[in-house]
């Protein structure tokens, strides 16, 4: 009922949309965070393509080079350009990185031999003013680095008009996520991931967001006809047909079928995503008036991931996005190996039992198969006792 | 009745499928870019679709000019409508 962009493997259709843009002359950088300014990308006329880090195949090729007790999404990252399997990768004529977690930036020092790369130093905790004036001038670094790589010029209008046009993306974007408010949720979280892959991977992305946007106020005023209700504070919880899930912790795009798939296959509803492809992203805008690079820096910073010491919005925008979505319960994954968002469970596991008073699931995965009955085991544990 | 409809050759490698497409192009063998089907392989990556009538020119070609074990031929067998690809 959600989908409208092609038949359901947008990643792959991606590609071919993709080499046409490259054939035309277009100029294309990969990303792979939520502290990247796409603004940047985008007013320098380049296509920005999220790189793949989510298979098992670019895991064992990454392996062939790095260690294997790193996080699999930094060993698939790495793994898939050098084996030249993505095509993202193989048509990306820069890759604009950051400074995050200590796999990740050792990992881009490979991935710099593979193509020019810019490396964002990004710091290390918030709550100063020198750490969104080190990060304005990052974002100033990478314009610079942008327009050398490329031959570009970024001109402030171009930079004021992609600052716009994301906004705009990004209100449609919650928009599209309003729609797990409704209780009952009508929409499968199967069906939610494939349509977000279709947004993601469109390369007209503001014109496909923007459809997907109406198209989930349809969903929601359909679904108020026929006695669903908006959740939101206030609303009494405990009171939905199936548990509501909110999942948080690392990007968890890799374990969508042993984790997210098998939530739902157990009879629980997955209705929120505070991860960097939920609302966590979205909420903050960048201002439109005044310097428009202190103004990516001080969105950006927002983005509330664990590789910040320490990380208070992440527990604010939590306890937000819990009771926005009505939440019965809340599960966090953590990608084997990854040491912030593992150490930060510790801490989110006691705040969300004890301040929210929500059961709390902790699944530590990768990308492979061996877990997935293990997995489906405590899967189907957290979701009975919720019943 | 099965009949085949095409023939795919799919690569391991990007580099590999923008080299084999130059040659269809240099070669005017009709062609087409296309997702690797997800039957054929679950990750991503790219195949080239061409004529039953060209298989035999695409085969010594592609033979000649890539390594050995980064690309694979596939036929496209459609069957009441629903294709399925056989390995060669
Ligand atoms: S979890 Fe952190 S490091 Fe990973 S994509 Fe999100 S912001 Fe970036
Ligand atoms: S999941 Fe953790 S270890 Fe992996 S790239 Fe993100 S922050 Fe780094």
């Amino acid at each position: 009922m959600f989908i409208m962009a092609g038949d359901g493997d947008a990643r792959k259709s991606g590609f071919i949309r993709m080499k046409e843009l490259k054939d035309e002359g277009r100029r294309v950088v990969g990303t792979y965070c939520s502290y990247t300014p796409v603004e940047l990308i985008e007013a320098a006329g380049a296509v920005q393509a999220t790189l793949c880090a989510v298979s098992q195949d670019g895991v064992l090729e990454g392996e062939k080079t790095l260690p294997q007790n790193l996080c699999p999404m930094v060993k698939a990252s790495y793994g898939m350009a050098a084996s030249d399997k993505c095509p993202y990768f193989h048509f990306s004529d820069m890759v604009v990185a950051e400074t995050t977690c200590d796999g990740k930036k050792k990992m881009l020092e490979f991935l710099s031999e593979l193509r020019p790369t810019h490396v964002m130093q990004l710091p290390q905790g918030l709550g100063s003013d020198e750490a969104v004036n080190f990060w304005t001038n990052e974002m100033h670094r990478a314009k610079d680095a942008i327009e050398r790589t490329l031959g570009v010029e970024i001109t402030e209008e171009a930079l004021h008009e992609a600052i716009r046009r994301n906004n705009e993306e990004r209100r449609d974007m919650l928009e599209i996520y309003s729609v797990g408010q409704l209780e009952p949720c009508p929409v499968s979280i199967r069906e939610f991931c494939e349509a977000m892959d279709g947004a993601g991977f469109a390369f007209d992305k503001g014109a496909t967001v923007h459809r997907m946007a109406e198209r989930a106020r349809e969903i929601k005023e359909e679904a108020l006809r026929n006695g669903a209700i908006l959740t939101g504070k206030g609303v009494a919880r405990g009171k939905s047909k199936k548990p509501r899930i909110l999942i948080t912790g690392c990007p968890n795009v890799g374990v969508r079928e042993k984790i997210l798939y098998a939530l739902e296959d157990a009879g629980a509803s997955i209705v929120a995503f505070d991860s960097c492809n939920g609302v966590k992203t979205m909420r903050e805008m960048v201002a439109e008036e005044g310097d428009p690079y202190r103004a990516m820096a001080e969105k950006t910073l927002k983005a509330n991931c664990s590789v910040m010491s320490p990380n208070p919005g992440r527990y604010v925008s939590l306890k937000e996005a819990c009771e926005e979505f009505g939440i019965d319960g809340v599960v966090e994954i953590v990608l084997q190996f990854c040491h912030t968002y593992a150490i930060e469970a510790v801490r989110i596991g006691k705040f969300v039992r004890e301040e929210l008073g929500l059961p709390y699931l902790e699944l530590t995965s990768d990308y492979s198969d061996s877990d997935q009955a293990q997995m489906a085991t405590r899967i189907n544990a957290f979701v009975e006792m919720m019943l | 009745m099965q009949d085949p409809a095409y023939f795919i050759v799919s690569f391991d490698r990007t580099a590999a499928t923008m080299e084999a497409e130059r040659l269809f192009k240099a070669r005017g063998i009709d062609h087409a870019i296309m997702p690797t089907p997800r039957a054929v392989q679950a990750s991503c990556g790219l195949s080239i679709r061409f004529s039953p009538e060209d298989l035999e020119q695409v085969k010594e070609m592609i033979g000649a000019a890539l390594e050995e074990g980064i690309f694979h031929f596939y036929q496209a067998v459609k069957d009441n409508g629903h294709t399925s690809f056989q390995q060669m």
